[in-house]
């Protein structure tokens, strides 16, 4: 059995690494380091990866592979590849990928994006020929770029939802993104925040204290960061300003989702797949549930007339 | 089931996910997927051929694939994931789930591994290609 399973993992790795051979153009990018390495290329090979692209970002998503990278054969001027990643030879250093990057998705997930095809880019724009009203921003953002991928369609050709383990990864990956995104705002936009209003306050609250945390600079997260301790307390605020003004709450009600819903397993049998590998769906079930249960107390005042509700998601 | 399609994207959506809940139009708009149509991004075009029978087939080798996907996945990555992946939670019974500690970004390393060291990542494209497949699997701990 260890023999068969050895035997299919071999196989399983020699068929992807002939189709991404033939497919991917980072792949074929590397592959001709290589073979200039064989043929006993003396001089100092770098690697640069573009961070531009040329092409419209809603039409193309499949970069060609002069779009994607280029080699650097000796000496070069590193002032005009300010946002691209140089790969040096030989240094045992790590380079971080920005989560700019279009590269920043391909390179990660090979099996997902198999042909080398574009993550996010900061330039693609919104289509508002038929929309009633304009949103302000010009470019489609990193959240809005991931929910759109994310989404099973009918003529389905995305890996990503059915990757199951993987799109859990992809997940928690594309997560990280966005919400390092948020926090490099709050960090880049102290003054608009007016962080300063809030650093009186903990200084006083400090003062008087030998507070290692005075040294080196900080940054405050604004109560407009979802998740963040300002948040949470303001919200926290306003519920107990609601319990002084008509009383304490009858009801506390605690409602949970259950993977076995109907909704859930119908849909996942179809595609023959478990409730953890799509996590996005038992969340959005679970969302909508929820707004009918608080719909049918407010409303449908199951339990009485409704004079104030709040809820906490955990 | 999801029980309509946005019209403009394509997702499958449910009703009561649609912007203006209170109205109840016959061919609702959703800003889930692709606000209300203001995002279109060309799709992914069809997979490779090998890739589609891995995902779809539903045979002995797809099942095998599909339940190792992350650690093939891996062995094909060039990048590398910062975080500390947290495997603990993984050992009992209850579903896999994927946690994630500390600050998460992709690097990439040099061209060629260092004297002495085994290649990783984008080096498997570069170094030691003749054993290339045992070096993969060797990357992410199967030993040949």
């Amino acid at each position: 059995m260890a023999d068969d399973n050895d035997n299919m993992r071999s196989t399983i790795v020699t068929e992807l690494r002939n189709m991404l051979d033939s497919c991917n153009e980072y792949v074929k990018t590397y592959r001709t380091i290589r073979d200039k390495y064989q043929d006993g290329e003396s001089n100092q090979i770098r690697l640069r990866i573009l961070g531009k692209r040329n092409s419209d970002g809603r039409r193309y998503n499949l970069p060609t592979s002069s779009e994607v990278a280029a080699l650097i054969v000796g000496d070069f001027d590193s002032a005009d590849c300010e946002r691209d990643v140089i790969v040096e030879e030989r240094s045992g250093l790590l380079k971080r990928i920005s989560i700019l990057e279009p590269s920043y998705f391909p390179l990660q997930y090979p099996l997902l994006l198999p042909r080398g095809e574009d993550g996010y880019r900061t330039d693609i724009e919104y289509d508002e020929t038929d929309t009633k009203s304009k949103i302000q921003r010009l470019y489609v953002t990193m959240l809005e770029w991931i929910a759109y991928r994310i989404q099973q369609r009918e003529r389905n050709n995305s890996t990503i939802v059915f990757a199951r383990r993987l799109l859990q990864q992809f997940l928690v990956d594309a997560y990280s993104m966005v919400e390092y995104a948020r926090l490099s705002y709050a960090r880049n936009h102290q003054k608009e925040l007016r962080a300063d209003m809030y650093k009186g306050l903990s200084e006083a609250v400090l003062r008087g204290e030998a507070d290692p945390s005075s040294i080196g600079k900080r940054i405050i997260l604004p109560s407009t960061f979802v998740g963040g301790p300002r948040y949470m307390i303001q919200n926290y605020q306003d519920a107990m300003a609601i319990c002084g003004w008509i009383g304490y709450p009858d009801l506390f009600i605690t409602f949970t989702c259950n993977h076995k819903w109907p909704e859930v397993l119908d849909f996942l049998r179809m595609h023959n797949l478990k409730p953890a590998d799509r996590p996005d769906l038992s969340c959005r079930i679970f969302k909508l549930k929820l707004d009918h249960l608080i719909k049918e107390i407010k409303k449908g005042e199951i339990f009485g007339e409704v004079r104030s509700s709040k809820y906490l998601l955990i | 089931m999801p029980d309509r399609i946005c019209h403009k994207c394509g997702a499958y959506m449910w009703y009561d996910e649609r912007v203006q809940k209170d109205y109840n139009p016959s061919q609702p708009l959703f800003s889930l997927c692709c606000k209300q149509g203001r995002v279109k991004i060309a799709p992914y075009p069809d997979l490779p051929e090998t890739l589609s029978d891995l995902y779809y087939k539903n045979d002995k080798k797809s099942k095998f694939f599909m339940e190792n996907i992350r650690s093939f996945n891996s062995m094909f990555a060039f990048t590398s994931m910062g975080g500390k992946i947290d495997n603990e939670m993984n050992s009992g019974k209850a579903p896999p789930i994927f946690v994630m500690n500390g600050e998460n970004y992709h690097q990439i390393g040099s061209l060629l591994p260092e004297p002495g060291k085994d290649p990783r990542f984008s080096q498997l494209y570069i170094y030691d290609t003749d054993n290339e497949i045992n070096n993969r699997m060797r990357s992410v701990g199967y030993f040949t």
